[in-house]
């Protein structure tokens, strides 16, 4: 289970994330919403370690990891698809998938995840030894969606999948992500705009506003109150 | 200009060690956009402590050869954790600061150390030559060549083809996603310092046969080998290691021209890099990567 306890995150004076507290039990997809410049980001930056706390801390497995340097929490099993594809533009889509098992020592159960993420994302395998830069966009983001889980992490956190995706592809993404948690018993904090689509795979969810929780609640009952949506999620 | 064989070896020989120094510059370059102009001088450094071990405590000489690489490697590691780590993500001439400062450091330290009388420093090659196609090539020659292609090569197979090496390039790539990958970017920086000034060291220790080792023996080859990195694109690897051989041959070729001498030979070295940089102003090697976004 992965616990924010009233974090604070602050850009230099700008208080970004205002006590923040997020729960995701094991194997539960929650959805993380709000608008532009909410702090969703921010929020999983905090998680990875890439932004310090200012106060709060982060629990994960019965552990406090709100100190830890981002290559220690990846170890500890939460691994992060950051938003805007970043992939690593100059090296091949294998390559790529490769660096996403950096931390495991087992050659050969990594070779065969690779070949799993090619039979997830066929569309990876025929592309294998291009350059990742070279991909159209929802290429690259099944390719960072495909590396983070080479990790074979136990957390994945997700910053906006869909995000200049055409409706098509990001059904096509939703759907394997949601065959992926499965199998792969992932819990998921998944950051999302579109709050349509990420309640339709969430079963709970957080609204953000200027850094602060203003909503939560279970999907269904988000999805079922209609002044809520409208004033919170914009549908 | 005399186009004989002997020139351009001797050039070559020169040129490899401008191109491992070069090599070194490009690493850190392209990974973190520093420019060490320390590195000359943490070779100067380590081809003393290599002559240490060799001449005052009278290790055969490849002994005191190793030795001294590892010494330049922890050295390396070693300053990229204490120096620059603090300063990485300070303004960029802050870290030319810092760096010009590791040069007089360095520098001082080799004169503090060994002070400045210019020591001879046996080559472990045999001194005659072989005669190929006419003419008489010195066996020092073709070991400084070798010597620095071998070691330029293991430089190469690292980063091609072992983990550490797919590291160090998805972090030149992309350092917030290789952090999220689970990889030390500090550590993977570290290792690069480390490899570049190894490799300067044995720049170093191979040219110190030719240029006599005293605390300024690698400024000049420091000049030459930013201009191979330039000429190589500043980017590519295996630009800086041709730009090295280039630059060699150009100045092997140009000081034998009776008007030009020694004395103009580094100034007509670089209107060559001039020209050069302007019919190919990218550099020899240098490209840029094509991202879709
Ligand atoms: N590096 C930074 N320096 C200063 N302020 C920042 C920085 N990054 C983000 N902010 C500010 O912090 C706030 C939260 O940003 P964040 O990126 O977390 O928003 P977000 O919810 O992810 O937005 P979006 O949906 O547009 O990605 C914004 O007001 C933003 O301007
Ligand atoms: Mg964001």
């Amino acid at each position: 289970m992965l616990e924010l306890r009233d974090i604070v995150v602050r850009y230099g004076p700008v208080v970004a994330v205002d006590r923040v507290s997020i729960r995701v039990e094991e194997q539960q997809v929650v959805a993380l919403l709000g608008a532009n410049g909410a702090g969703k980001t921010t929020v999983l930056k905090a998680i990875s370690g890439l932004l310090p706390c200012a106060s709060g801390d982060i629990a994960w497995g019965g552990g406090v990891i709100s100190k830890l340097p981002p290559h220690r929490i990846v170890r500890a099993g939460i691994c992060q698809v950051p938003e805007g594809r970043e992939v690593f533009a100059g090296l091949s889509v294998y390559d790529n998938l490769r660096l996403g098992a950096y931390l495991r020592r087992n050659r050969h159960a990594v070779r065969s995840d690779i070949d799993r993420m090619y039979e997830y994302f066929p569309v990876l395998a025929e592309r294998r030894d291009q350059a990742a830069g070279t991909l159209s966009g929802g290429e690259q983001q099944m390719l960072v969606i495909a590396r983070a889980l080479m990790s074979s992490p136990a957390m994945l956190l997700l910053d906006e999948p869909s995000l200049g995706l055409a409706p098509l592809v990001v059904q096509q993404v939703f759907s394997i992500l949601r065959r992926i948690c499965d199998d792969m018993r992932l819990s998921v904090l998944l950051v999302e705009q579109d709050a349509e689509t990420a309640l339709s795979i969430a079963s709970y969810a957080y609204v953000l506003e200027a850094g602060r929780v203003v909503v939560e609640g279970s999907s269904v009952a988000m999805q079922g109150d209609e002044s809520l949506r409208r004033s919170y999620l914009g549908y | 200009m005399h186009l004989d064989l002997q020139l351009i070896t001797s050039g070559l020989a020169i040129g490899s060690v401008y191109g491992s120094i070069a090599l070194g510059l490009v690493l850190i370059y392209r990974s973190t956009g520093i420019l060490n102009f320390a590195q000359g001088e943490m070779a100067t450094f380590s081809t003393y402590i290599g002559w240490s071990f060799v001449v005052s405590v009278g290790m055969p000489y490849w002994v005191g050869f190793l030795l001294a690489v590892l010494a330049a490697f922890l050295l390396g590691a070693v300053v990229e954790r204490v120096a620059i780590r603090p300063v990485q993500n300070q303004p960029h001439l802050t870290v030319v600061i810092v760096t010009l400062g590791l040069f007089l450091l360095f520098n001082a330290l080799s004169l503090k150390f060994w002070h400045s009388d210019v020591r001879p420093f046996r080559s472990p090659f045999p001194s005659g030559s072989v005669h190929v196609l006419g003419t008489y090539i010195s066996w020092v020659s073709i070991g400084i060549f070798g010597v620095s292609l071998i070691s330029m090569a293991f430089v190469g197979i690292v980063f091609r083809f072992t983990k550490v090496g797919l590291a160090m390039r998805a972090v030149t790539s992309n350092p917030m996603a290789s952090a999220l990958m689970g990889i030390s970017n500090g550590r993977i920086l570290s290792l690069g310092w480390g490899l570049s000034a190894a490799v300067g060291a044995i720049a170093g220790m191979l040219a110190a046969n030719r240029l006599l080792l005293d605390p300024n023996m690698m400024q000049g080859v420091l000049l030459y080998a930013f201009a191979a990195a330039v000429i190589g694109g500043m980017t590519s690897p295996v630009g800086a290691v041709i730009g090295g051989l280039v630059m060699g041959v150009t100045n092997a070729l140009v000081s034998s021209v009776s008007w030009i001498g020694s004395d103009l030979s580094l100034a007509a070295t670089f209107i060559v890099l001039v020209l050069i940089l302007l019919v190919r102003p990218q550099g020899l090697f240098g490209r840029q990567i094509e991202v879709r976004v």
